[in-house]
C-alpha cells in the first residue's frame, strides 16, 4: 500500500529532507538530515512506518541480520527495528517497542539508506568527501581509517566537504557524480578535542561508543561535484612512518573499490552484481586512486591534512 | 583433485569459450573477473589477462597456445603446460567451459 499524497491540510505529519542528491519524504523526524520546505512534489524516496514482514518472498540471499530479493531489501535488527526498503522508492520501519529513536534513525541512515540508493543504481563507497579545485576527492576506508578526521582537517585548511563515511556515486556517462551527504562529520572524541570542534545539539551516535555528529558547519558544500580522485586510506600504527602516495594501477585499483564498497553484500543479494562491478570498474578505468600511508597518530593530523593538500596541488 | 581432473580433460584440440555467469573487466592490460552466481572476484596477471582476451570467441587451446607464442618468449612445451593449468583452474569455476563436450 502506497503511503497517500501529501495534502496541504495536513503538511506537519511529514518531513521533507534532502540528502545524496534525493528529496526524501519521512513520517519520522530526522534531525541528523538537512529539512527542505514539504513540497506538493511526489519526493524520490518515502520514509513511513508500518508492518513489515519478517521473512522475503523469493529472497535470493538470507543471513540472520537481513535479507534480498530483486529490488527488495529486508534489513532486521532485534530489539531495534525491522526494515523493508523497496525499489529504491520506499522504507517502511517497524520499531520494536524497547528501541529508542536514535538507534532506528542509526540503522535508517545507514543500512537501510544505503539499500535504497544501491536500488537506484548509486555505487555506495565507505569514503569522505571533499572538494578540491572543483572536483571530488574521496577518502576510501573502512571505519577506523580515519577518514572522517582527515576530511575535517582538510575542511579547516579551507576545503569543502561533500561527504562523511558514506558516498553515493550516481555513476553517469561522463563520469561519476558525488552528491552532498548528511551535513555533519561521524568523529570520535579524541578526534573532535583535535580539531577543537563543538558537538551538535543531537550528537551522539551510538549508546556505547564515544563518537559524535559535529556539524560541518560552513565547511559544507550541497554542489554535487564530479569525482576527480581518490585516496585509499592506509594508517600505520609504526611510530615515525612518513606519509607516503602511491598511485595504483591494474588489478589493484579495481580491489580497492570493491573492498571499499558501502553494503557490498547488498548489491549481490539482490542480484546487481554485475551491474555493481561494471560500475566499480568504470571508476577504476575512469579516476586515479593512490594509496595513502601515513602514521596513525592524532597528534599528526594537522601536518597529515598539510601533505595531502600538498599532493593535491601538485599531482594534478 | 576436481581441478586437476577437469584440467585432464583439456588437450591441445579442445575448444573453450567464456562461462555465462561472469562479467570482466579490464584496468591498465589487467583484469579481473566476477562470478555472478558465486559472487566471488578472481584477478588475472598480465598473460592471464591476454589468455582472456582471447577468449573473446571459443577458440583451441591450441590455437591459444599459438597466440601466445607469438606475443611473448616461452618455450612451447612449458607454454602448453602453463595454459592447460590456468584453463583448468578457470573451467573449475566456471568462468569458462567446453562447449562441445555438452553435446
Amino acid at each position: 500500500m502506497r503511503p497517500p499524497p501529501i495534502s496541504p491540510e495536513n503538511p506537519s505529519s511529514f518531513h521533507d529532507y534532502t540528502v545524496y542528491g534525493l528529496h526524501l519524504r519521512s513520517c519520522i523526524e530526522l534531525p541528523e538530515l538537512t529539512p527542505v520546505p514539504v513540497l506538493e512534489v511526489e519526493p524520490d524516496l518515502w520514509i513511513r512506518c508500518g508492518p513489515v514482514p519478517d521473512r522475503l518472498e523469493a529472497a535470493r540471499t538470507k543471513t540472520p541480520f537481513w535479507q534480498a530479493a530483486p529490488d527488495r531489501v529486508l534489513i532486521m535488527l532485534e530489539g531495534i527495528a525491522r526494515y523493508l526498503i523497496s525499489d529504491g522508492r520506499e522504507i517502511v520501519i517497524e520499531t520494536e517497542p524497547a528501541a529508542t529513536d536514535q538507534e532506528v534513525r542509526l540503522f535508517l541512515l545507514g543500512s537501510a539508506l544505503g539499500a535504497a540508493l544501491q536500488q537506484r543504481g548509486r555505487l555506495t563507497l565507505h569514503a569522505s568527501v571533499v572538494i578540491a579545485d572543483g572536483r571530488a576527492v574521496a577518502f576510501l576506508g573502512q571505519s577506523g581509517r580515519g577518514k572522517s578526521s582527515l576530511a575535517a582537517a582538510l575542511a579547516q585548511r579551507g576545503f569543502p566537504v561533500l561527504a562523511d563515511d558514506i558516498c553515493a556515486l550516481e555513476m553517469r556517462p561522463e563520469g561519476p557524480l558525488v552528491p552532498a551527504g548528511p551535513p555533519h562529520f561521524r568523529l570520535w572524541e579524541d578526534a573532535r578535542q583535535r580539531l577543537g570542534l563543538e558537538r551538535g545539539a543531537r550528537h551522539r551516535l551510538h549508546p556505547e561508543e564515544p563518537k559524535y555528529l559535529v556539524p560541518m558547519a560552513a565547511a559544507r558544500s550541497r554542489e554535487a561535484t564530479p569525482l576527480g580522485r581518490c585516496y585509499q586510506l592506509d594508517p600505520e600504527t609504526e611510530s615515525g612512518v612518513e606519509a607516503s602516495f602511491t598511485a595504483l594501477r591494474g588489478r589493484e585499483k579495481l580491489n580497492t573499490v570493491l573492498a571499499n564498497t558501502y553494503r557490498r553484500a547488498f548489491f549481490e543479494g539482490m542480484g546487481l552484481g554485475a551491474s555493481y562491478f561494471q560500475a566499480c570498474s568504470q571508476l577504476a578505468q575512469d579516476i586515479p586512486i593512490y594509496q595513502l600511508r601515513f602514521e596513525r597518530d592524532l597528534g599528526g593530523l594537522g601536518r597529515l591534512a598539510g601533505r595531502v593538500a600538498e599532493h593535491l596541488l601538485v599531482e594534478s | 583433485m576436481d581441478a586437476n581432473r577437469k584440467s585432464q580433460r583439456l588437450t591441445l584440440a579442445s575448444v573453450v569459450a567464456r562461462g555465462a555467469g561472469q562479467v570482466s573487466a579490464e584496468v591498465d592490460g589487467e583484469t579481473l573477473l566476477m562470478s555472478i552466481e558465486r559472487g566471488k572476484y578472481y584477478g588475472m596477471d598480465s598473460v592471464g589477462s591476454h589468455i582472456w582476451a582471447l577468449l573473446d570467441q571459443p577458440r583451441s587451446v591450441g590455437a591459444i597456445c599459438d597466440a601466445l607464442t607469438a606475443s611473448f618468449e616461452v618455450e612451447r612445451e612449458r607454454l602448453e603446460v602453463d595454459v592447460i593449468a590456468f584453463l583448468g583452474t578457470l573451467l573449475e569455476k566456471d568462468l569458462v567451459t567446453i562447449p562441445d563436450e555438452a553435446r
